[in-house]
């Protein structure tokens, strides 16, 4: 456990040194912030007052909230390990007497807290504030905190999954990019899921991608009962436990396969 | 004198070694094409689903913004397919690889970049292509020469600003070293070229239009050719904005590699 724990504070060490690169990150995110404000303002110009059962203010804090938890969550967790297994330094973090899933987990949540309380959290009092969104406030809100959490272990889980099937794959980029794209599309992050047509809508709410982003947006802005919100948790935790076992068999490959040049 | 063939002949050795240097890792280069076919799919999709809603945005309707938004990623090409290499300036500065281009008989700029080419980026060229041809037969452009003319001298002068842009942005490595952070930031800004820029206030509009020229990327050639109709003078200043940035660019460039000193080793 103490060793977990030095990792985590070594990475949120080693991110705070790079001030600048935070700052240009969130001087980016609140640009990104306001391109889906002017953009959706524009959609929903000739529209009286809701598209899709959703009003504009709702369609904006939707995408833009989202948009926030994709900043907080996205981990470098794939390309690391496929850039380890690349160069061979993947035998370095296997010497630790730690469990290399765990280990890399446990790395990209020292990230993920200095994002939150930095970037993400900051974003979203923005939003709310600048852009004067409606929140309920009350229990939902330790809801959001714990539902942004269970997005990232299911963020970080797919990660390391595409970074341990790196080994059939020779590199995880290509992969990592398609993941990107597909992940932040049927999240419904860059278009709310009630735009698309109800067949699709039908297929998204079937994939994990949406629990990512919708279920906290959700816990944060509705005033949910409280069984309906600790539903909502447990079918993020059902994609969890889902995620762990795909990455751990990729995993149990992983020590298997494992050849490295030289060493 | 060193002639354009002469350079065309090195270029193209140069870019054969990287290409079968890429082929090795076969599956990788697949995932590659792959990739960038999914991602620019995904983002056209999303046009296409806002549009299942909403019959124009800010005046532009949906064939319009397509050929907009195919004008940008072909806009973008000429820099993503044969100046990917400036993403990894910063690296070279840093090691002292980039001291290997004072010591080639070739313009520097020329020699650091053409150690590479994106050969995946061509899925993304055949699609905004496809794309242009497509909305440009359903919206009925009547082309003149004339109009044809300009209007490639524009896509000139957009390719221009979005290479020089990336060429200053990517040659402040020279000073600061790790630069990874203004490279992911400066790309967000190509947001503000892909949509109609009357969308933004003004403040953002008088920003991208005057301070930093991402309107003349997309916007505004593509605006003077769907919205004004007949060629007229003010088609000409995206080719001299064009010429402008790039020269400023240039400029950047060669300061940059006049004080960088390598690393001494």
């Amino acid at each position: 456990m103490r060793g977990y724990i030095a990792i985590i504070r070594n990475s949120l060490i080693s991110y705070l040194f790079f001030r600048a690169e935070f700052f240009f990150r969130t001087l980016g995110n609140l640009l990104q912030i306001f391109i889906v404000f002017y953009l959706w303002k524009a959609i929903y110009e000739n529209s009286t007052s809701e598209l899709n059962g959703l009003t504009f203010l709702q369609a904006f804090t939707y995408l833009s909230v989202s948009g926030t938890i994709f900043v907080m969550i996205g981990t470098m967790i794939d390309w690391e390990i496929s850039l380890n297994i690349m160069h061979g330094d993947i035998v370095m973090i296997l010497y630790l007497p730690l469990d290399l899933h765990i280990q890399t987990i446990v790395r990209a949540f020292g990230v993920f807290i200095f994002r939150v309380l930095f970037s993400g959290l900051p974003a979203i009092l923005f939003i709310i504030l600048v852009f004067k969104v409606p929140v309920a406030f009350g229990i939902n809100l330790l809801f959001f905190l714990v539902s942004v959490f269970f997005s990232f272990l299911i963020s970080a889980n797919i990660d390391f999954a595409i970074g341990a099937s790196a080994f059939s794959f020779e590199s995880a980029l290509g992969l990592k990019l398609i993941k990107d794209s597909i992940i932040l599309f049927f999240s419904g992050a860059i278009v709310p899921i009630p735009f698309f047509p109800k067949p699709v809508q039908s297929v998204i709410m079937i994939l994990p991608f949406q629990s990512m982003y919708y279920t906290p947006v959700n816990l944060l802005l509705n005033r949910q009962s409280m069984l309906n919100s600790l539903l909502l948790l447990c079918i993020q935790a059902g994609w969890i436990i889902f995620f762990v076992i795909l990455g751990r068999m990729f995993y149990r490959k992983i020590l298997v396969k494992l050849t490295i040049s030289g060493g | 004198m060193k002639t354009l063939i002469y350079y065309v002949r090195i270029y193209m050795r140069l870019a054969a070694q990287d290409i079968k240097s890429r082929m090795v890792y076969k599956v990788d280069f697949f995932f590659g094409f792959l990739g960038e076919f999914v991602i620019n799919v995904l983002s056209f999709l999303s046009i296409v689903v806002i549009f299942q809603t909403i019959p124009q945005l800010a005046g532009w309707d949906y064939y319009e913004l397509l050929f907009l938004y195919g004008f940008f990623h072909l806009v973008r090409m000429p820099t993503d397919i044969f100046f990917d290499k400036l993403w990894f300036l910063q690296n070279a500065v840093r090691t002292g690889d980039f001291i290997i281009c004072y010591l080639r008989p070739l313009n520097t700029l020329f020699y650091f970049i053409s150690g590479e080419i994106r050969l995946k980026n061509i899925t993304a060229l055949v699609l905004s292509v496809f794309l242009l041809i497509y909305t440009g037969n359903k919206l009925h452009i009547s082309w003149t020469f004339l109009k044809g003319l300009c209007f490639f001298l524009m896509f000139t002068g957009s390719a221009l600003t979005l290479l020089g842009i990336r060429i200053i942005v990517a040659s402040t490595a020279f000073w600061v070293i790790n630069n990874v952070f203004l490279m992911n930031f400066h790309l967000k800004l190509y947001d503000f070229s892909r949509y109609p820029i009357s969308i933004f206030s003004k403040p953002f509009r008088f920003f991208f239009t005057y301070v930093l020229p991402f309107a003349f990327i997309a916007y505004v050639p593509v605006n003077a050719l769907l919205k004004t109709g007949d060629v007229t003078l003010s088609w000409l200043i995206t080719p001299l904005v064009g010429c402008g940035v790039f020269a400023l660019a240039c400029l950047v460039w060669t300061l940059g590699v006049r004080q960088y000193t390598g690393t001494g080793t």
